[in-house]
């Protein structure tokens, strides 16, 4: 009996690929291609032996907190008015999971700050002013990817379009202050894994690319204009449905 | 297996966590923080300043100084015979290492029992006085053959770069609004008190209202007179530091300083008068200390040093202001070695002039910023100015043209490959001038026999004069800022002008006009 459950799940396993194993629950599958315990009736030949159906796995809700750091493609620019040129940010976001098998869609917002200082470009070096700023930037992204593994432990890579609102503001003088929105795409991969019944915490790794064109100012010096970055995040989701 | 991955991930997030927590306190560091006052400029509708009369008799009256007799007929000789330098004088520097025995057969060449001792020195430079009636140019030419002698030059005379004009037009201190300058002061404030600008120049009158006994030449006798003098009242005394009068004196320059020109007013108003007082008009640095060195003479100064000499009559027709190099020299060592931080020279001629490039030079070395005037020469053929022209050559000296109110080059600014740089000078012939408090110009009018310099108005000037101390005043901002290093100055105001004429440096602006906020100020990431 052992032995005749197990031939089935095995040849539906190899048909469906490692991409079904981690969600398929055996039992299912098991449920549905297990033999009669009756043979049928009498045939003239025996019947080929049915291909197994996998069912698709079930389309899931999460939503997510984030928290990332990000080490900013422009490093000479963020290096000269922060001291690091890394953005901490935290955010969260919504992923539908299992649209089409092991593809998921995320949506996701996260932002950061820094505290910086105007400053000049001369000869190369970055001569500091004192005048403090702030430095804000609000990252939407939307885009996809693919799960590998199981419901309990998976890996995933994805990519989507970003929308990267960038701002610089100055107490007391208004008319520097900047506002401007960049688009560009980024490419994720990490791992979650469940935690409890319902939550994930998850790693990933991303890299964004946003062009901003040079500007007017100290990118412009430095001769930079990407205002995205490579960076890890990790994320703490909940599985809603 | 599974396992093992599943310590690997944790340890992962724990260390990204750690990552996180420890980064936090690097992005929370505190940048010091910029006050913003609302900096008021005062009314520029006041037209005329007076400072309140003291009576006659509650004033002591004390001898002012003048220059000495012979040095007196030199300035009348040049003024005589329309010469650009003093004669009977050469200025000259022995190469380190020569001893007396060795100047004393450098100067042989000049013929005559001559004594070492017939110089006066101060600083490595030596004035050789010469009273045979050789003309100072063959003289230093002759001295320059010398093996012990590094350069030798006459005691040039140079000029002031402005020219007074009435004004005819309301908004006075357009070149201000133009600058910006009420957002940079945002950020400076009018710079800190521990830094010392020094003005080149005809002085700037840092007496109280008093009385000082001078002769002069009534229009039948020389007679004593109690001359009026006064501060004006848009600077606090306080803010003078070390005046000294190098037109008297190179080695031993008196104290009291007395502008009688009202050039020098008129720079060191621009520089940093007092501002947001409620009274007359604003100034760029208006906290810092001013030292005010008088390296020009007027044509007052004259009139009382021939008076004093026992000289009968009036200096002649013609005789205006003029700049010993000798004393601009002597001024502007004097200020390296007392602390000065900016110089400002509105003041220049058409020969080189070692002497003062020296002295610049070493000046800079010591940690002074200098600005100084391009020339006002462009319709009288454009010659090569000095020293602006040394002014490429120096990292920490900016040569500055003028530019109008339209930011066009104003019809007389010199030009040439030495300009550095561009500041508001006015231009008449667009109908704006530099307006500045300065001497009321009818108390100092050469017609009158009794001048006084202790009343003060509004005066619009135009000139590269008027242009450097716009320069001279933002240098001051920026060294109130940290910013102490003369050649970063330069290029910061360098970096941050606002390119006009041709793109990039150009004869006639050179990188452009200044810019007090953006260079103040700096730039973000995007803006």
């Amino acid at each position: 009996m052992r032995a005749s459950l197990a031939i089935p799940v095995v040849l539906a396993v190899l048909a469906v690929g490692p991409a079904a194993q981690a969600q398929q629950p055996v039992t299912h599958v098991a449920a549905s291609v297990v033999p009669q315990t009756k043979p049928a009736a009498p045939q003239t030949k025996p019947a080929a032996p049915q291909k197994p159906k996998t069912p698709p796995p079930r389309r899931g809700l999460r939503v997510f907190g984030a928290a990332e750091i990000e080490y900013l493609t422009a490093t000479d620019t963020f290096d000269a008015v922060s001291d690091l040129p890394v953005l901490i940010g935290y955010g969260g976001g919504v992923e539908l999971e299992n649209l089409i098998r092991r593809l998921f869609v995320r949506l996701s917002i996260t932002a950061g700050a820094i505290n910086a200082e105007h400053g000049l470009v001369v000869d190369g070096s970055f001569v500091p002013t004192g005048v403090p700023f702030d430095i804000g930037m609000r990252t939407v992204e939307f885009g996809g990817g693919w799960r590998f593994g199981r419901a309990t432990k998976s890996f995933y890579a994805g990519a989507g379009l970003t929308l990267r609102k960038f701002t610089e503001k100055t107490d007391g003088f208004p008319e520097e202050d900047v506002a401007e929105s960049h688009n560009g795409y980024y490419a994720n991969a990490g791992f979650d894994f469940r935690v409890a019944p319902k939550f994930f915490v998850g790693l990933e790794g991303f890299y964004r690319k946003v062009d901003a064109g040079e500007g007017t100012a100290l990118m412009r010096d430095f001769n930079e204009s990407d205002l995205g970055g490579a960076g890890a995040r990790i994320l703490f989701a909940f599985k809603v449905k | 297996m599974p396992q093992t991955r599943f310590m690997l991930a944790v340890s992962c997030t724990a260390l990204l966590s750690g990552a996180l927590v420890l980064a936090e306190p690097q992005f929370q560091r505190q940048v010091p923080t910029v006050r913003v006052p609302n900096i008021r400029v005062p009314s520029i509708a006041t037209p005329r300043v007076d400072v309140p009369t003291v009576p006659r008799g509650a004033m002591q009256s004390i001898a002012m100084p003048v220059m000495s007799a012979e040095l007196m007929q030199a300035h009348l000789e040049a003024s005589v015979r329309g010469l650009d330098y003093l004669p009977g004088r050469v200025l000259v520097k022995f190469k380190a290492g020569a001893g007396s025995a060795d100047q004393a057969r450098a100067l042989s060449v000049l013929g005559g029992d001559r004594a070492v001792s017939d110089v006066e020195r101060f600083g490595d430079l030596t004035i050789v006085k010469d009273s045979s009636g050789v003309d100072p140019r063959e003289l230093a030419a002759r001295l320059r053959q010398q093996p012990e002698i590094e350069y030798a030059q006459p005691d040039y005379l140079l000029e002031l770069h402005s020219t007074p004009n009435d004004p005819s037009y309301a908004a006075r201190q357009w070149n201000l609004s133009l600058l910006n300058m009420p957002r940079a002061w945002d950020i400076a404030q009018g710079g800190a008190t521990d830094i010392i600008v020094a003005v080149v120049d005809t002085g700037i009158t840092m007496l109280p209202p008093q009385l000082l006994e001078v002769k002069t030449w009534d229009g039948a006798a020389i007679v004593t007179h109690q001359l009026q003098v006064g501060h004006s009242p848009d600077f606090t005394p306080g803010r003078f530091v070390l005046s000294r009068d190098f037109t008297i004196s190179t080695t031993a320059p008196p104290s009291n300083v007395i502008d009688t020109d009202g050039h020098g007013t008129h720079v060191g108003g621009t520089i940093g008068q007092d501002t947001n007082n409620g009274l007359a008009l604003a100034g760029i640095a208006y906290n810092v200390r001013i030292m005010p060195l008088k390296a020009c003479r007027g044509y007052w100064d004259i009139q009382f040093a021939m008076s004093a000499a026992g000289t009968p009559g009036r200096p002649p027709a013609g005789t205006t202001t003029g700049c010993p190099s000798s004393a601009t020299s002597a001024a502007i060592r004097f200020a390296a070695d007392n602390g000065a931080r900016v110089l400002n020279y509105s003041i220049g001629g058409d020969s080189p002039n070692p002497v003062v490039l020296d002295a610049m030079r070493y000046a800079v070395s010591k940690g002074v910023f200098i600005a100084m005037s391009n020339g006002n020469d462009f319709e009288d053929g454009n010659p090569t100015k000095y020293p602006a022209s040394y002014g490429p050559t120096i990292d920490g000296a900016m040569a500055v043209a003028s530019v109008n109110r339209a930011l066009g080059r104003s019809y007389y600014s010199s030009t040439g490959s030495w300009t550095e740089i561009a500041a508001p000078g006015g231009d008449s012939r667009q109908g704006n001038t530099i307006w500045q408090t300065s001497i009321r110009s009818s108390d100092a009018s050469t017609a009158l026999f009794f001048p006084r310099f202790d009343r003060y108005d509004e005066r619009g000037f135009q000139g590269t004069s008027m242009a450097s101390p716009h320069v001279a005043g933002l240098a001051a901002l920026l060294m109130s800022r940290g910013h102490t290093d003369p050649a970063l100055v330069e290029a910061l105001i360098k970096e941050t002008a606002q390119d006009l004429g041709s793109p990039g440096q150009d004869d006639s602006f050179g990188h452009g006009m200044i810019q007090p906020f953006r260079a103040l100020f700096g730039r973000g990431v995007r803006r």
